[in-house]
């Protein structure tokens, strides 16, 4: 078995089987459960792209494109509140063509239900968000509260 | 024997590969690419499986000869091992 980055891999491939790891794109991407498709790059992404960047730790970050910069990608993840920040054009090395939840693959470019969720993810983002921060609040009340005990 | 991490294999545009998944896809991280011939053989290890008896499916399976087979199932468990793939 030949070493290959994940970048070589997509140079030489054009497709790989990868494991997601982490909880930042659940319940899309389970942590280690279920498998994805990634392909290198053939077009400009676009808003609502999963895409594999280079992160500023080096290594390789999956999110989903929010918004297109004049320098790059806002990401953020689907389970997450905060934005990634702008992801440079050139730290974009690969994009989410389909995953596998089980034995059922779901194509990013066609699957209905795939399109169905990404909407929910973009219509649920401010409430979700909203809902984080009431939950934050109430965690700083509650330590107040303790501390004047 | 059988293969020592837990794979999940998949097509992927026209090939077949395996990842390793769940707590495994900590101790191997790499990807397997597979043949016809090589994924009949790698989803056979799945369970404990001997060599003899993956000869004998690949005999069902295709028109090959006993040689041919035994060659082939030979090589790929030794390129597994090397991996560090296979668990006796």
């Amino acid at each position: 078995m030949d070493d290959f980055s994940i970048e070589e891999a997509l140079a030489e491939y054009g497709r790989i089987l990868e494991v997601p790891a982490g909880r930042s794109m659940e319940p899309m991407l389970r942590d280690r459960r279920d498998t994805m498709v990634l392909a290198g790059l053939k077009r400009e992404p676009r808003r609502g792209d999963v895409v594999l960047f280079r992160d500023r730790s080096g290594g390789h970050t999956l999110h989903r494109v929010i918004k297109k910069k004049k320098d790059g990608y806002l990401t953020r993840g689907d389970n997450c509140v905060r934005s990634d920040g702008v992801c440079p054009r050139e730290a974009v090395v690969g994009i989410l063509e389909g995953f596998y939840k089980g034995e059922k693959y779901y194509d990013c470019s066609s699957s209905p239900a795939y399109k169905l969720y990404v909407a929910y993810v973009r219509l649920s983002y401010l409430p979700r968000r909203a809902a984080n921060g009431a939950r934050s609040l109430l965690k700083k009340l509650k330590i107040r509260t303790d501390e004047k005990r | 024997m059988k293969l020592k991490y837990q794979f999940a294999v998949r097509e992927v545009g026209g090939s077949v590969m395996a990842v390793a998944v769940g707590a495994d896809s900590d101790k191997f991280n790499g990807l397997v690419k597979l043949n016809e011939v090589a994924r009949s053989i790698f989803e056979m290890l799945a369970d404990d499986v001997t060599e003899e008896e993956i000869v004998s499916r690949l005999l069902d399976e295709y028109e090959v000869s006993e040689e041919d087979a035994a060659g082939a199932v030979s090589g790929f468990i030794a390129k597994l091992r090397s991996e560090g793939l296979i668990e006796d």
